[in-house]
């Protein structure tokens, strides 16, 4: 298991992505521009839902709100593809730091927030008026959704300055 | 800039500058501002060039305050960040034209505003539609350029 990982990891390093981001001048900081980019699609997405599923702007339609949901999707798959640029490029710098692994952590438990909203909550509001209010188990999933991508955030903007231990 | 200078050498813009994590928590503070903003910006952009179309372009307009929010987190954020090495931004052409392009879009922002306020859900104007297309490239190349200033302006 061990060496399949670091397998992985090597491979990704040596593979062309890997190489044009430590080479190419203008390759990784292109990477973080989509990053910066994407960021926004999907806060701005989230931002949206979630709040009104909190009982902000209740005169936007609970259900109209959810046709923000491909912009969130794009934002995240051109996060996704522009930090495996990140990872390919440097990967010593983030897989032994905490503050990435945390991150990572972040993004999995707020995915695993997502289905539950998907598979959970969603069918529950699906047939509630467009004016209505969503009941306290919705919310807490709308305000956990907020808090862990903000988490996420914070954790990305710490990471280039937290150290990485040597050990 | 006799002021730019007195204002460098306060305790807090000291503290952003020469502090282990004072750099960092207020250039977090700067990446959660701008989600909010160009989040918000891009999703009402969005909505006028005809994506979410069931939106409500009038509930909409109510996520303008959060918007707002997150301009006022960046312009308390930015000036600390800008202080703590005035003297390398404002030589810093990146920092420049990042700024131009932030005023231009809050311009196009205050703009689409008042083009889309009276708008029923339905009718957009073409001009409307316009300034929403061109407001997502102006933001677009102000993260650009933002970042660029990440590259070419590092606290010493």
């Amino acid at each position: 298991m061990e060496t399949l990982l670091q397998g992985i990891v090597q491979w990704m390093e040596q593979s062309a992505i890997g190489v044009a981001g430590r080479d190419t001048f203008w390759f990784f900081p292109a990477a973080e521009i989509v990053h910066f980019f994407g960021l926004c699609l999907f806060m701005g997405a989230m931002l949206v839902i979630d709040l009104r599923l909190l009982g902000f702007a209740k005169r936007l339609s609970l259900h109209a709100a959810m046709q923000f949901l491909p912009a969130a999707a794009l934002g995240l798959f051109l996060n996704v593809i522009s930090g495996i640029v990140f990872l390919c490029a440097h990967p010593a710098n983030y897989w032994p730091s905490v503050a990435f692994q945390l991150k990572l952590l972040a993004i999995v438990i707020g995915g695993l927030n997502a289905l539950w909203f998907k598979w959970m909550e969603a069918p529950r509001i699906a047939n509630l008026p467009d004016d209505a209010d969503v009941d306290a188990r919705t919310k807490l999933i709308g305000f956990l959704s907020l808090l862990i991508w903000i988490v996420v955030i914070v954790l990305g903007r710490f990471l280039p300055f937290v150290s990485v231990s040597t050990s | 800039m006799n002021f730019l200078e007195s204002w460098s050498q306060t305790s807090l813009v000291r503290w952003v500058a020469e502090s282990d994590y004072g750099y960092p928590f207020v250039l977090t503070l700067h990446a959660i501002g701008m989600a909010f903003v160009v989040g918000i910006v891009l999703m009402i952009d969005l909505r006028v060039v005809g994506f979410a179309p069931r939106v409500q372009l009038d509930a909409l307009r109510r996520f303008f305050l959060v918007m707002w929010i997150g301009f006022v987190i960046n312009i308390v954020s930015g000036t600390l960040l800008f202080l703590a090495n005035y003297t390398a931004f404002l030589h810093n052409t990146a920092f420049l034209i990042k700024i131009s392009l932030l005023i231009v879009g809050a311009g196009a922002t205050v703009w689409l505003a008042r083009e889309v306020g009276s708008a029923e859900n339905t009718q957009v104007s073409s001009r409307a539609r316009l300034i929403a297309a061109v407001s997502i490239l102006i933001w677009l190349g102000a993260i650009t350029a933002g970042r660029i200033v990440g590259y070419t302006s590092v606290p010493e």
